[in-house]
């Protein structure tokens, strides 16, 4: 039994990467966060920016070999617990289509979610009943942005729909052969009349755990591609990634303890503010920065990382509080409490669309430094 | 006779209705939005006078009056919480006897409330109350008034004609018989007999546009909005007033105000966070724990404060009360009206005031009848709504259902005329889209744009604790999730 053990503060997406590396790396991992993190409001899809060399700029610094291997290693993790990643096969940056017909960059995606590198004709779907389901806006937006054609077809409300069905409950009942059949059904009446071969791009709730079933079985019937297109909030595209990737890190052994940290110290030792404590050979503090609630903003506009009691910025214009965190990723010095995601400062992943790209870069430098100090 | 009044807001409104009873054909026009200028972005209080007894005895008799009678002919738009005056100890002795006199004089009702009763309902409020007063004070719901009185203006054969800017003056000799106005569709001149111009803030501009000299005195209050209704009367401080020292309970919320700043621009200045923090300051001395309170948002409005003599500076000296300006006597421009100042609580006799005086400048006899006359339109009402027939379910803090929405309205100005979306605790991050998207679809990115930039504005000011974390949900929800550009 390995004797190195690891404190991973937060269950956002950087908790979760961090807990998954360090069990490879062979550490006892324990997850301390007070709520799911932000897990459920992103689809799941990892950015890299707005054109493949972006990484030149990038605070971290990885050649493009690292970076190849960086995304070999996600794909097979995100492999390891069911769900495939498509990368790119060409040097051009992917876009997927958001709720309201925008095209962003997106890079290593789920399979379940819409990516192509060329604006294209798209046959958008609408859901009645579904709050997010808003066609004629979406389409109008697409053609305006992509200069292409967007068809728009509109399901009528599902059987049993009631004004309380949100989309965690569109996706339970797609996952049900009732709900299934319905959708095939319904959307092969839609789809009479619109040119073959186009694309459709569904709202993401085609199911939580038969999703790649549903999107095959309906390419079949709809003769020609068939995806998802993301929503807000919760967001069923996460919900898939945070579900499966957690059953499987509690299968692997981490132990998940609900609380709010109140304190982490350079021993390494994380507080909680029900009086526990817990210590190990390093710390990985991915608290998620404001937005993760790692960090406070105080009235005066001072950004604080309450965990390590440390200023790491100000708060004087609207569009800098995404690129504020800690501004070394080993934050307290001595190289065993280290910042990831979103608590780490210089990236503006709002901005950059490089999201996906800080969580590797961040997460695999921080765990070369536990190593480091390990050794 | 056809009149042409300039702004839609509470005065022009007003103006409109009460020249629409006497028979007269109107139309308003509006350069941006129904409640878009002031009307929209005030602090919702219906005036008992109590604030004004000693500073500004006129303005407070006609709030009063005005406070009464809104609750016979209007009675959807005002609510009638009552509200309390508190004196804290070390607060102006001979200020508060004044204020008891000029009570009395004026006939302003009054009433000595227990501090210990007083304290026992408003259990937040600092312990260091020397004595309190009850007063007739309530809320007054802005756009829901609004949106009555565009109703029934057009029940009566009138109109109102948003996005179209009165520019300039047509004339006949030294009469008026048109008003050029530019709307989306082009340029066109609408004949009439008299003009009136309501523009509230930019009243001195209009004027300025017609050749005259008028002075309007733009001054800008901030307001902070606190989620949760955790009072619901009024309450305000007793002494002369001043900033921060106004608690007005509306709807869901509470909203704490104001500030008195003047400027010579008529747009309302992005909020400073500076003067958050100074409101909240002196809001804790009414309420100590106020610190505590989630703030969601905070908002500037622009006060039209009039000043016939043209002395500009301490803002807060400058009348509360109104003036009706006859153009024709004052300037020789026949036809030509100008309605300054005020409240929105007066905004009827304001209505009354120009009409008399305009019928009497064309030698007509036709008395008001907006006293009398309900604003509320008998409106048939749908059937109740049964539970699945609502939709689905738009904005969760404000419990918007689709069928809430308003198909033929798309604006977000116009849409919360009906509902309160994007003003509970999520500001809109997650709901604005959905709303807007089932308006008109070519407009929407932008309507969208431009709801959130005003979002985010009001948040920042604020943007401390939850709210700094709820900026950034928003900025990354916005960014990554919907795609806008940043
Ligand atoms: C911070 C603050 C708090 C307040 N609180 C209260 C309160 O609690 N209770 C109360 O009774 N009163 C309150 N008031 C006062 C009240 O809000 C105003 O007196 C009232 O709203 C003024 O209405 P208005 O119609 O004159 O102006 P506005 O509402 O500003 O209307 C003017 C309209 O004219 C339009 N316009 C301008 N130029 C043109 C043009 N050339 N062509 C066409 N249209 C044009 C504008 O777009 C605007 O819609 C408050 C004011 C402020 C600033």
């Amino acid at each position: 039994m390995s004797s190195k053990t690891a404190i991973v503060v937060g269950r956002g997406p950087a908790g979760m990467l961090s807990t998954s590396y360090l069990l490879q790396r062979g550490y006892q991992v324990t997850v301390l966060a007070e709520s799911d993190g932000s897990l459920g409001m992103w689809p799941g899809d990892f950015s890299f920016g707005r054109t493949t060399d972006a990484f030149q700029a990038f605070p971290i610094e990885l050649s493009s070999a690292e970076w190849s291997q960086a995304f070999g290693e996600l794909v097979a993790l995100y492999r390891s617990f069911g769900v495939t990643l498509v990368l790119p096969q060409a040097q051009d940056i992917p876009h997927t289509v958001t709720a309201i017909g925008n095209m962003r960059p997106t890079f290593a995606t789920p399979n379940w979610q819409y990516a192509s590198s060329e604006p294209e004709s798209l046959v958008f779907v609408g859901i009645d009943g579904l709050a997010d389901s808003i066609v004629g806006a979406q389409a109008a937006t697409y053609r305006r942005r992509s200069g292409c054609e967007a068809y728009e077809v509109s399901l009528s409300r599902p059987p049993g729909w009631d004004s309380s069905w949100g989309t965690i409950r569109f996706a339970a009942y797609l996952d049900g052969d009732a709900g299934a059949s319905w959708l095939a059904a319904t959307l092969r009446e839609a789809l009479r009349g619109v040119p073959s071969g186009i694309p459709v791009v569904l709202p993401q709730v085609i199911g939580l755990e038969h999703t790649e079933k549903l999107l095959t079985q309906l390419s079949e019937v709809g003769k020609r591609s068939v995806s998802e297109f993301p929503l807000l909030s919760p967001s069923i595209g996460g919900v898939r990634v945070r579900d499966r990737w957690e059953r499987l890190l509690r299968q692997q052994g981490v132990r998940f303890v609900s609380g709010r940290v109140r304190e982490v110290q350079p021993v390494p030792r994380a507080l909680l503010t029900d009086g526990r404590s817990f210590e190990a050979d390093c710390l990985l503090l991915a608290s998620g920065g404001v937005l993760g609630g790692g960090m406070q903003v105080t009235v005066d506009g001072a950004i604080v990382d309450e965990l390590v009691n440390r200023e790491v910025g100000r708060m004087d214009h609207l569009d800098a509080l995404d690129a504020h965190g800690h501004r070394e990723i080993d934050c307290l010095g001595g190289g065993r409490v280290l910042a990831v995601g979103r608590a780490m400062g210089g990236w503006n992943p709002n901005r950059d669309h490089n999201g996906g790209a800080m969580l590797l870069a961040t997460v695999r430098t921080a765990l070369g430094m536990c190593e480091e100090v390990d050794r | 006779m056809r009149v042409v009044v300039i702004g839609a807001g509470a005065t022009g409104l007003g103006v409109a209705w009460d020249l629409v009873l006497r028979g007269i054909e109107t139309t308003v026009v509006e350069a941006q939005e129904i409640g878009s200028g002031t009307s929209g972005r005030f602090h919702g209080l219906l005036h008992s006078g109590g604030r004004y007894l000693v500073t500004d005895p006129s303005a407070a008799k006609e709030c009063y009056e005005e406070n009464m009678l809104l609750r016979e002919i209007a009675n959807e738009a005002v609510v009638a919480t009552g509200g309390y005056f508190v004196k804290k100890y070390g607060d102006d002795d001979a200020f508060e006897a004044r204020w008891l006199n000029q009570a009395a004089d004026l006939g302003v009702p009054v009433h000595a409330e227990k501090v210990g009763d007083l304290r026992a309902e408003l259990g937040m409020l600092t312990e260091s109350i020397q004595r309190s007063y009850w007063v007739p004070d309530g809320v007054l719901e802005g756009f829901k008034m609004l949106s009555m009185l565009v109703r029934a203006i057009q029940s009566r054969g009138s109109n109102v004609l948003e996005h179209t800017k009165a520019v300039k003056l047509r004339l006949a000799g030294e009469r008026v018989n048109g008003v050029e106005v530019q709307a989306p569709e082009g340029t066109r001149v609408l004949d009439c007999d008299a003009v009136v111009n309501t523009a509230g803030p930019w009243a001195g501009l209009v004027a300025r546009d017609w050749g005259l000299d008028v002075k309007v005195q733009p001054s800008y209050g901030l307001m902070l909005i606190f989620a949760n209704r955790r009072l619901d009367k009024v309450v305000n401080r007793l002494k002369s007033p001043s900033d921060g020292d106004i608690f007005v309970p509306h709807q869901e919320v509470v909203i704490l105000g104001t500030t008195d700043v003047a400027q010579p621009s008529p747009e309302a200045p992005e909020p400073r966070r500076s003067e958050a923090i100074r409101l909240m300051a002196l809001g804790s001395e009414l309420i100590p724990d106020l610190g505590s309170w989630r703030v969601l948002r905070g908002f500037n409005g622009v006060r039209p404060l009039y000043e016939p003599s043209g002395v500009t500076g301490d803002s807060r000296k400058v009348s509360r009360d109104f003036a009706v300006l006859d153009h024709g006597e004052r300037d020789g421009l026949a036809g030509a009206f100008s309605v300054l100042g005020g409240k929105w609580t007066t905004f009827r006799l304001m209505g009354e005031t120009l009409g008399d005086q305009l019928v009497a400048s064309f030698n007509v006899d036709s008395p008001s009848r907006s006293r009398e006359v309900p604003i509320g339109v008998e409106v048939k009402r749908p059937a109740p709504v049964v539970k699945d027939d609502r939709g689905a379910l738009l904005c969760e803090c404000e419990q918007v259902y689709e069928s809430d929405i308003k198909p033929t309205v798309s604006s977000p100005m116009q849409l919360r005329f009906g509902t309160w979306f994007s003003m509970g605790p999520c500001q809109g991050t997650f709901c604005a889209h959905r709303v807007l998207g089932r308006g008109d679809e070519d407009g929407f990115a932008d309507e969208l744009a431009t709801l959130r930039r005003e979002r985010e504005h009001g948040l920042t000011v604020v943007g401390w604790g939850a709210n700094a974390r709820l900026i950034a949900l928003e900025q990354s929800i916005s960014a990554q999730s919907l795609g806008e550009e940043r």
